[in-house]
């Protein structure tokens, strides 16, 4: 490995800071170790993959700008999927702008042997390595006495102890960190890979070659022969590189064909012979610097699992566990969402009554403060389904639900790994698009983005919960079950049942040629969550939405009450829903009308149906601004009973019934109504190709979808 | 098990020269295959060979299932599959079809 190149131009560069980059098996404690050097809020995860994004943050309590770059959790610095190729090339130098001066790899000593591999590749790239061994008292716990100071000479690195869930060794960690970026030279290390002399003989011929055609230390030249031989396309990377002219690298892969045949001739494999040698290093560390001193005892997250993970028990209580959560969503809510309700209107009246009449009294409260106001109401909800998501990846949770669900999610050509993006996919199908980084198949990843916009995502509630609490009596079936839960809970499952069939029918033409992969998932001891992490997760999560969304959906709010105001009826007697019908927004309504009437909807749903392919929480603002500027005189009466006052003027009939309710929020359930998901599908797949298809794929869905359900719904006499 | 008892009926009907080679191959027979699934739930066994499982060899061995080290078959998942192992104490889980191509050295129940 190349030393750390020293840029061209020192002086010009703006960032003076040095970079410092932060690896560790998924679990370890890394981002618990991120949060604690940099103050940085961040998400602490439980289950693989949970840090996607690569963030960075300033190490706290030290004089020199040191910036600290937080890594996707790997096992191994040989990337099996994207998640773990981002890292690897950061950390390996081969991504041009990355200059890291020392790499802190986070070991969790209660498993020592499986994150030492990380380490001992680490050791190996030739830059500083700084181990911190985390998590000492749960291997204690374990009946594990690891001695440091062995593991440090055995490894030839730096060794911090850390407890970092208790701010343990941090300060010693953090001055370390200062002081090697400090120290700055980099140190080659020996690998400590043993090759008996036959296997030196065998790997001779390459490792000449690599001498002469690479500026490879002597060790490293010895590294490289054994990874290029075990690895079946290891050496394409010297063919893509600026390594050699590719005359020389047939000579090269001539070399390795040689040596792996002389090995099959001896009956040996060659296979994943790194790996094995690899492990046969760490076992000698281990047996030099770890103690057992009493045999294991069944540990406390054993004992749970036998219920969790429970044959009958564990499949009941992932059910039970969801089923709350949902019901719960919506009881708890309740009281907060009426405070925000009586709040915005409450503004409304006062300020109706402190600024004039006029066009700005009536852009301020009729277009934006009755889109946001109405967005609003529905923070308490989106604020307890993020609550209860982290809650769950915090814990180890979500990996037990992925091992109850493999077999299920099979049936669809997708394995566990899936679940954790669909089942993130309930809060926003952005982050659980991006979480499907860590799925090693790229048939199975393109499978899950396309699918993950059918789970019924938080954007969504606010529709269910207008529509579900204007037109669902709020009565109860067998004594428990209230019928707006239930009705709620049908919808989240119906997104279910459309992204199961949707799977099935994508996986014929989702790279079908491609091999399924092998499913490979540790289960990950419970921690007790950290309550103050996951309150600031649904902080910045709630001020994500306030923010972002509410930008949009602001700025929504103000060109619809344009659209829905403009132009002004040249008649000043004319009712006022005669007026709204000869406005932008009116005439583009009607314009789409006779489209959308078969599945029950009239022309104001249907600019609710426009806007809301911008983002579907938008429909509840439009329908916020369309009441509101038709009739601009009752400010204090809720969305929820201008919706169920509503009469059709032709013949005095309620607009909205049940069914068209309904009708709406499967519609809902089923299309593709997100810019954000579309642009992150664009970004994940890089291509057009799949956000197309997705578009086209939901909008039909959803239209046969609403389709069935009002026609059918009609013909057995229930509109 | 299908071997044994073939030799037993080839004890009957094959020549003398076969019957020797076979039985004797079959007592002390190191080579005897034995798969990670045949493990019942709660028993350890030692990993002979990870080489077997196409294509998620490298993977599983750096997960750590190396030959020499002990793993115990913890559980089936509810639905059957996946298995859930214990090596280097942590937790693992794999797919039968994987869990089926690694060969285990057979061990006396605990």
């Amino acid at each position: 490995m190349p030393e750390p190149v020293q840029r061209e131009h020192p002086t010009s560069q703006k960032d003076m800071s040095a970079d410092v980059a932060l690896i560790g098996n998924p679990n370890a404690g890394k981002t618990t170790v991120f949060n604690a050097l940099t103050g940085l809020r961040q998400k602490v995860g439980n289950y693989p993959g949970v840090t996607v994004e690569k963030k960075s943050g300033r190490l706290n309590g030290s004089n020199l700008p040191i910036r600290i770059h937080d890594l996707p959790g790997m096992y191994s610095l040989v990337p099996s999927s994207i998640d773990e190729q981002i890292a690897a090339d950061i950390i390996t130098g081969r991504t041009s702008n990355s200059d890291v001066r020392l790499i802190v790899v986070v070991a969790d000593a209660s498993n020592l042997s499986r994150n030492l591999y990380l380490v001992t590749q680490a050791v190996e790239l030739g830059r500083p390595v700084l181990l911190a061994l985390n998590m000492l008292d749960a291997a204690r716990a374990k009946g594990i006495e690891i001695d440091p100071a062995a593991l440090a000479k055995e490894l030839n690195v730096s060794v911090v102890a850390i407890v970092a869930n208790k701010g343990k060794g941090i300060p010693e960690l953090r001055s370390k960190i200062s002081e090697m970026v400090l120290q700055q030279h980099a140190q080659r290390r020996q690998s400590g890979i043993q090759l008996d002399n036959e296997l030196k003989a065998t790997l001779l011929p390459t490792r000449e070659w690599l001498a002469q055609h690479s500026a490879l230390s002597e060790s490293a030249t010895w590294y490289e022969a054994i990874r290029l031989l075990s690895t079946d396309c290891a050496v394409d990377s010297w063919a893509a590189g600026e390594n050699g002219a590719n005359t020389q690298v047939s000579e090269l892969r001539n070399l390795i064909e040689r040596a792996r045949e002389t090995l099959t001739a001896r009956n040996q494999t060659w296979q994943s012979l790194e790996t094995r040698l690899r492990y046969a290093w760490i076992d000698r560390i281990c047996r030099k610097s770890v103690r057992e001193i009493r045999v294991e005892e069944v540990s406390l997250s054993e004992k749970a699992d036998r219920v969790l993970t429970h044959r009958i028990f564990g499949p009941a209580v992932f059910v039970l566990i969801f089923a709350t959560i949902f019901q719960t969503i919506f009881a708890w809510a309740e009281v907060p969402m009426n405070a925000i309700e009586q709040f915005v209107g409450w503004t409304s009246t006062h300020l109706a009554t402190l600024l004039p009449d006029g066009i700005i009294q009536d852009l301020l409260i009729n277009g934006a403060i009755a889109g946001v106001g109405a967005i609003l109401v529905f923070l308490p909800q989106i604020m307890f389904l993020f609550f209860f998501l982290s809650l769950l990846e915090a814990t180890g949770y979500m990996a037990r639900a992925a091992f109850i669900m493999d077999r299920f999610m099979r049936g669809a050509g997708l394995s566990g790994r899936a679940v954790i993006p669909l089942l993130s996919s309930f809060a926003c199908a952005v982050p659980g698009i991006m979480a499907t980084r860590t799925i090693r198949s790229t048939r199975e990843r393109i499978i899950t983005i396309m699918i993950a916009p059918l789970m019924s995502c938080s954007a969504r509630l606010p529709v269910y919960a207008l529509m579900i609490g204007a037109f669902v009596p709020a009565t109860t079936i067998l004594g428990i079950f209230s019928l707006p839960g239930l009705t709620l809970l049908s919808m989240y499952f119906l997104g279910i049942v459309a992204a199961i069939g949707s799977a099935q029918a994508l996986k014929r033409f989702a790279g079908a040629h491609e091999k399924p992969t092998a499913f490979v998932m540790e289960l990950p001891p419970y921690r007790r969550p950290s309550l103050r992490w996951t309150l600031l997760q649904v902080w910045e999560r709630a001020k994500v939405f306030v923010t972002d969304a509410g930008k949009i959906i602001l700025a929504m709010s103000i060109v619809l009450w344009f659209l829905a105001s403009y132009p002004k009826p040249a008649d000043e007697n004319v009712s006022s829903s005669q007026a709204i019908k000869q406005t932008y927004a009116g005439q583009l309504g009607h314009i789409i009308e006779p489209v959308i009437q078969p599945l029950g909807f009239d022309w104001k749903m249907g600019i609710g149906l426009i806007t809301s392919f911008a983002a579907r929480e938008v429909l509840v603002s439009t329908l916020a601004t369309i009441y509101n500027v038709e009739g601009a005189d009752e400010n204090s009466v809720t969305l929820r009973d201008k919706l169920k006052n509503e009469r059709d003027p032709d013949t005095g009939q309620p607009v909205y019934t049940p069914l068209v309710a309904v009708s709406l929020m499967v519609f809902f359930v089923l299309a593709c109504q997100c810019m954000s998901t579309v642009a992150i599908v664009k970004r994940e797949t890089n291509s057009w190709r799949w956000p197309l298809i997705m578009i086209g794929y939901m909008t039909a869905l959803a239209y046969v979808g609403s389709l069935i359900v009002y026609q059918g719904g009609t013909f057995l006499g229930m509109g | 098990m299908d071997q044994a008892r073939k030799s037993s009926n080839t004890q009957l009907t094959q020549p003398v020269q076969t019957i020797m080679a076979e039985p004797k191959k079959m007592t002390r027979d190191p080579e005897m295959r034995k798969s990670l699934l045949d493990l019942m739930p709660g028993e350890t066994a030692i990993i002979k060979d990870v080489s077997r499982t196409n294509g998620a060899a490298t993977n599983l061995m750096e997960m750590g299932l190396t030959a020499g080290t002990p793993v115990r078959l913890v559980k089936f998942a509810p639905l059957g599959d996946p298995v859930e192992l214990k090596v280097r104490g942590y937790h693992l889980s794999i797919r039968k079809s994987e869990a089926r191509d690694i060969v285990v050295f057979p061990q006396d129940r605990d």
